[in-house]
């Protein structure tokens, strides 16, 4: 007798709301049905309300995980349309803000994810590298979280002791080779609970258009930082990170090995950052008439902005599309024939953000 | 995009591409068929971005659809028919929340979607919320200084 089994839209296993609805057959699951919407803000609207300088802080807030990529973006797509150069050495800081950010969400979903599968010393390690990840960008920016790091045409703060961020970021890189990577690709509790668990298939990947860490973990060598590359990822020489095996494993080794990734582009942006500038000496204010589309990599997969100006100081349309409004639906191919118990962390392996999907 | 699927899509469109960077193309076409040019672009691996609603003084809604094939961005703009347009959700499973999240934001309905329920729009909100103009157009109407 099959029974249905509601789970949120208040998660016992995420902070963030939506809902789930388990149709079972004993402790097989048979179908999911996902509901978001709990959180929308209307933010694209609210944009189109506000001039660029008001919208750089109100995007920022689309996602606090990944509040710097949505200023990035937003950014180069006033950029491409106004047709300017972001100095050099702004394009380097700016590689830097965005791999400090994936590091952080990658280790945030790493410790969330160890939690949900009971590996609470795992979590607690997890916790304290990411705290120092934490650390470095407070030293950057003054702020855990939304950063306020970029201005179009540039950034607003300089990074003014890269011997010490380089410090703290070998450091922290030392800590995911000791504890991360052998811990998540050897160690039993996490091969037993996540082996075989949750596949989504090449071919549904595509279906279902998913992006990031999840379509590369399901063999597609898709990552806008090389298929479009931006900031300083063309001069640092970005090496995309896939699996094959479309299971949980796949999802939790591609963002292992992708925070190893980042070390190395942090590492070599700062020993390699050029001098100069770091934004136009006037304010950026008006953005000519046209419209763009921008990408960009976040931690989750690719962020997209539409930007359409008129010429005036606020946007004629802004369109936000994050990579979970893609990811989240493909959790219904996942679940379906997995074990009840196995939910918990089949979700979690998506890394959702409710933040982003609903805006 | 390869010569070939890049004619083809244009036949379908009745208009040319338009290159506007490297990696960009943008093509104007009303009356485009979205669905054979869905089909068309799956089958040469293309994936769908997202798509963009606009809306238009006349009541109408402007819709690009965003498809990136290789490292190639497509954009394809066409226009709704008494805020109608054909769904393609049955062809491609990515657009079902996209074109679920546009008829909510600017109640446009997409003709034969097969799960057409709210997806972000609160309870108390009509579809088409989202309906404003935006820019200097929208400080105007808002009576602000433009």
């Amino acid at each position: 007798m099959p029974f249905r089994i509601p789970i949120g839209p208040y998660h016992p296993a995420l902070e963030e709301p939506y809902k789930l609805s388990i149709q079972s057959r004993g402790e097989i699951v048979e179908d999911v049905t996902i509901e978001v919407g709990f959180v929308h803000r209307g933010i694209e609207l609210l944009a189109q309300r506000r001039n660029y300088i008001q919208d750089l802080v109100l995007v920022e807030r689309v996602c606090g995980i990944c509040s710097n990529i949505h200023t990035l973006t937003f950014c180069m797509a006033a950029e491409e349309i106004a047709g300017m150069q972001v100095p050099d050495r702004a394009r380097f800081i700016r590689t830097i803000m965005a791999e400090l950010e994936r590091l952080h969400s990658h280790l945030l979903w790493a410790g969330i994810g160890s939690e949900d599968i009971g590996f609470q010393t795992m979590f607690m390690e997890i916790y304290a590298l990411r705290e120092q990840v934490m650390d470095v960008l407070e030293a950057i920016s003054g702020n855990r979280v939304n950063y306020a790091m970029n201005c179009i045409g540039g950034v607003n703060r300089d990074i003014t002791d890269p011997e010490g961020v380089l410090r703290a970021v070998r450091s922290i890189r030392e800590g995911i080779q000791k504890t991360v990577i052998p811990i998540f690709t050897q160690n039993r509790t996490i091969l037993g609970r996540t082996r075989g668990v949750g596949i989504l298939t090449r071919d549904e990947a595509v279906t279902y258009g998913v992006v990031g860490p999840i379509a590369r973990a399901s063999g597609l060598a898709i990552d806008v930082r090389q298929d479009f590359p931006y900031a300083a990822y063309e001069d640092l020489g970005f090496q995309i990170v896939t699996q094959d095996s479309c299971d949980v494993t796949a999802r939790v080794v591609v963002r292992a090995l992708e925070m190893l990734e980042s070390c190395r582009l942090i590492e070599k942006a700062l020993l390699e950052l050029p001098g100069g500038p770091i934004r136009p000496s006037e304010l950026v204010t008006v953005v000519p008439p046209g419209e763009t589309m921008m990408r960009v990599e976040a931690p989750r997969g690719e962020v997209v902005y539409y930007l359409k100006s008129d010429g005036s100081d606020t946007p004629a349309r802004v369109k936000i599309r994050t990579p979970s409004d893609l990811n989240l639906p493909a959790i219904r191919a996942m679940a379906r024939g997995q074990a009840l118990g196995d939910m918990a962390i089949i979700q979690a392996s998506v890394d959702p953000c409710c933040s982003c999907t609903d805006r | 995009m390869n010569e070939t699927l890049r004619i083809q899509i244009e036949q379908i469109a009745g208009a040319a591409w338009e290159q506007r960077s490297e990696h960009e193309l943008w093509l104007q076409a009303p009356a485009v068929d979205v669905r054979a040019a869905a089909q068309a672009l799956l089958a040469a691996e293309a994936r769908l971005s997202t798509m963009t609603a606009l809306a238009l003084p006349n009541g109408e809604t402007e819709v690009i659809y965003h498809w990136i094939c290789g490292k190639q961005g497509l954009h394809i703009k066409t226009c709704t028919q008494g805020n109608h347009l054909p769904t393609i959700t049955p062809i491609t499973a990515a657009a079902n929340w996209i074109e679920r999240e546009i008829m909510d934001l600017y109640a446009v309905v997409f003709d034969g979607h097969p799960d057409p329920k709210p997806l972000l729009r609160p309870s108390k909100l009509t579809a088409g919320y989202y309906r404003e103009p935006g820019g200097a157009a929208g400080k105007a109407a808002r009576g602000e200084m433009v």
